[in-house]
């Protein structure tokens, strides 16, 4: 039974990704599968890279104090960090708001059964983002150190514990959530509300252990004391890696009934969540007179409300808004000490003229936060024929998804610009060009997000994380973006001799905004085809 | 009304409809019978305009479908055979967004709302989220949305599934009504004893191909329709 529910759900998760194409719902070819393969590998090492060079910069000072064991556990407690970052906007809804759980539930399958096979779901996802930070570190470790055995089986089987531990808390923070959400009304806005609550919470406790571990660097013997007593299982881990086999089997065992009590505890109200409706009190429907509305404007609020409703949806796509409204509002409470930071690091003339193409990067990078194309085609589901069957040109329905994109980031995106620009001095004509920079920038991967989507659609899931959050257009909207700001810095570090920053920075918005006025084109066209063809 | 000339629609080598010709005149309701799998509803989306084909031509009241979608599909309204409506909207809203596409004005779209709310008793629940629907409350609001704006011709894939006794009831009652004022309905049904009754023409298809075409009384001859239908199918 449990083989049968498993085969399902990693059917779900890879199988119409790597070997199914979502479209046609053809086996993929050969050639397919090993492009898609190649795409992920592509996106793992970039980012094995990014978190092997924070992993080197602790690695060198702690060996050489010889506190080995300490790198190990700083870096489990950074892999846990971005498990639980990885994969806790989706948990409330791939635990609780699947479409099949009434299927499942109706048949002679034990409600733990059916939690255990979508805790591992969520264990595999959390296994990816800490095997990204984790075993680069080993690789880092090993180039520092050197290699030796069992050491190097134990710190690559680590990530195993690691990823359960990370899941045991997302899956808490997700369960918390749950259980407010099933009592009030408006359930999208508290799940949204609450999990944006408890992360902030959870990061505030892991920033803080941060700092006090930090602090206390300078004292091995505190530091040691605290992690035996209060950090026992990050100290196991610390020791495990080392080649201790004592403390590898604690750390497991740790890790293990950290994930079975989650099981446990989530399994005793795992019915009553999945079927609870009671924040769902029947409003009776009062006749209001119609507000007529223009089609354009029809299929706007239509996405619109696609967006509001789902709570996987905003938090995974939408985040970007919330971080850029707060970005400017704590930038000018901090602005003397943000101001004196620019002074220290742009102090000559020549280095000033680079602030706004880094202020550029640094909004455009915010914006890659909001993705809200790169799924929206792929949300319409099973509801396609809908728009499909109604008077409407294609070009249309695509536009309003285009447009929410651009509402809900641009808006955030000019505001950022405009406070950045002005914390930082910069002239008039300067501040124009970053917001138009910027702009540029959104538009382009608002057109990019929904192209990907109409050429790599998954209309037929049972969960919205499933196009959300495990969807290769998500992930190649994030990291694809993240590479061509990367590039789009790199380029310039290279060019710094001939082009002004400023001049590059114009460039970079015409290229941006060519990339958008291409797209657009497609879309309209060969895009538009594409989309009708999907239903 | 519908005029399907020669309609081919293919899945990769496999014909699911070939060479089907079709003529529904205005005032008709048009049953169409067929085993599961048989092309109905391949061909009930080729007409809303939602399927493209790779033969023939689909007309509706004179305009083609491949030419001149939008024409078409302002005359049409299809209901599916499992209306996966807009989960994320209230019925209330949802009746309004499809207003709002076929620009049905508010004083017309607020009594329509009202008296097919009404006929149907769903009024009441037109504030719930449509996720909160049952598949018979779901149906009863894409009955009513396809009836707001007042379309010539209805397409309906299997309307009766889910439907309880009294609101299949009524819905027979509009069909008629809807067709007595001049429009036309097409629709796909497995319960022949609902196609013998409410049905002027009826529509054989076996394996995508049109086998008996005509009024009920040509169809049928002496004989029950069941009878007809499966010694055809045999």
């Amino acid at each position: 039974m449990l083989k049968a529910l498993y085969q399902k759900q990693f059917l779900e998760m890879l199988g119409q990704n790597l070997f199914r194409d979502r479209r046609t719902g053809k086996a993929r070819s050969r050639g397919g599968i090993i492009l898609f393969s190649l795409l992920y590998v592509v996106l793992f090492l970039t980012f094995a890279f990014m978190f092997g060079s924070i992993a080197f910069s602790l690695c060198t000072p702690l060996v050489e104090a010889g506190l080995d064991w300490l790198y190990f556990a700083l870096i489990a407690l950074l892999a846990v960090a971005l498990g639980v970052f990885g994969s806790v906007f989706n948990t409330y809804a791939a635990l609780y708001r699947s479409k099949d759980n009434d299927l499942l539930l109706s048949m002679p399958i034990p409600p733990s059964a059916i939690l255990l096979v979508k805790l591992t779901s969520i264990a595999l996802l959390a296994f990816l983002f800490v095997s990204l930070v984790f075993w680069p570190a080993v690789v880092v470790y090993s180039i520092v150190v050197g290699v030796s055995f069992p050491a190097l089986l134990f710190q690559i089987l680590l990530v195993i514990p690691l990823s359960a531990v990370s899941t045991a808390l997302t899956c808490l923070l997700g369960w918390l959530v749950a259980l407010i959400a099933v009592r009030v009304k408006n359930k999208t806005f508290w799940t949204v509300a609450l999990t944006i609550v408890f992360l902030a919470v959870y990061y505030y406790i892991y920033g803080s252990a941060f700092r006090i571990l930090s602090s206390l660097l300078a004292n091995v013997d505190k530091v040691s004391a605290v992690f035996r007593s209060w950090l026992f299982p990050l100290y196991a881990v610390g020791e495990g890696a080392l080649g201790k086999p004592l403390y590898f089997i604690l750390a497991v065992l740790i890790a293990s009934a950290a994930f079975a009590l989650t099981w446990y505890i989530l399994s005793r109200t795992y019915i009553r969540i999945a079927t609870d409706n009671r924040g769902a009190a029947k409003t009776v429907y009062r006749e209001k007179r119609a507000k007529v509305s223009s089609v354009h404007s029809a299929l706007l609020r239509r996405e619109f409300r696609r967006f509001t409703s789902s709570s996987v949806y905003m938090l995974n796509c939408g985040l970007g808004i919330l971080i850029m409204l707060l970005a400017p509002i704590a930038g000018l409470i901090k602005m003397g000490t943000v101001r004196d930071l620019l002074g220290m690091f742009f102090q000559s003339a020549e280095t000033r003229a680079v602030i706004p193409l880094v202020l550029a990067l640094l909004i455009c990078l915010l914006a890659t936060m909001n993705d809200i194309t790169a799924p929206s085609v792929s949300l319409e589901g099973r509801s396609l024929w809908l728009v499909r069957s109604l008077p409407v040109r294609t070009q249309d329905v695509l536009s309003a998804k285009l447009r929410l994109h651009v509402i809900l980031t641009a808006i955030p995106v000019a505001l950022d610009a405009l406070v950045f620009c002005f914390i930082a001095q910069t002239s008039v004509p300067e501040a124009l060009l970053v917001l138009a920079s910027s702009v540029a920038f959104v538009l382009f991967t608002a057109a990019a997000g929904l192209a990907l989507n109409i050429l790599m659609p998954n209309l037929n899931w049972t969960n919205e994380a499933f196009p959300v959050k495990q969807s290769p257009v998500v992930l190649i909207m994030i990291f694809g973006a993240w590479f061509v700001l990367a590039v789009i810095g790199g380029l310039y570090a290279l060019l710094a001799g001939i082009l002004s920053p400023l001049f590059y920075l114009l460039l970079v918005a015409v290229v941006f905004l060519l990339g958008f006025l291409l797209l657009l084109l497609w879309l309209r066209r060969g895009g538009s085809k594409r989309f009708e063809a999907l239903a | 009304m519908l005029k399907i000339e020669h309609l081919t629609k293919k899945y990769g080598d496999k014909a699911a409809v070939e060479d089907l010709s079709l003529h529904i005149r205005p005032g008709e309701i048009c049953g169409f019978i067929g085993h599961n799998g048989a092309g109905k509803t391949t061909t009930l989306k080729s007409v809303a305009g939602i399927l493209s084909f790779d033969g023939g031509e689909i007309y509706v009241n004179g305009n083609s479908v491949k030419t001149d979608p939008m024409k078409t599909k302002r005359d049409i309204a299809y209901i599916p055979d499992n209306p996966d409506l807009y989960d994320y909207m209230t019925g209330i809203r949802f009746l309004n967004f499809i207003g709002d596409i076929f620009g049905v004005p508010a004083d017309v779209r607020q009594e329509k709302i009202r008296s097919l709310g009404d006929t149907f008793e769903l009024t009441k629940d037109l504030a719930q989220p449509i996720s909160a629907y049952s598949h018979g409350m779901k149906q009863k609001l894409a009955v009513i949305s396809a009836w707001l704006h007042d379309p010539k011709l209805i397409l309906m894939d299997e309307p009766f599934v889910g439907l309880d006794p009294k609101a299949s009831h009524i819905l027979k009652e509009q069909m008629r009504e809807h067709c007595d004022r001049g429009g036309a309905i097409f629709f796909s049904t497995h319960v022949l004893e609902v196609a013998e009754k409410l049905c002027d023409e009826v529509a054989i298809i076996k394996q995508g191909r049109l086998i008996r075409e005509g009024t009920m009384e040509e169809v049928r001859g002496d004989e029950s329709l069941e009878s007809v239908f499966l010694e055809l199918e045999d």
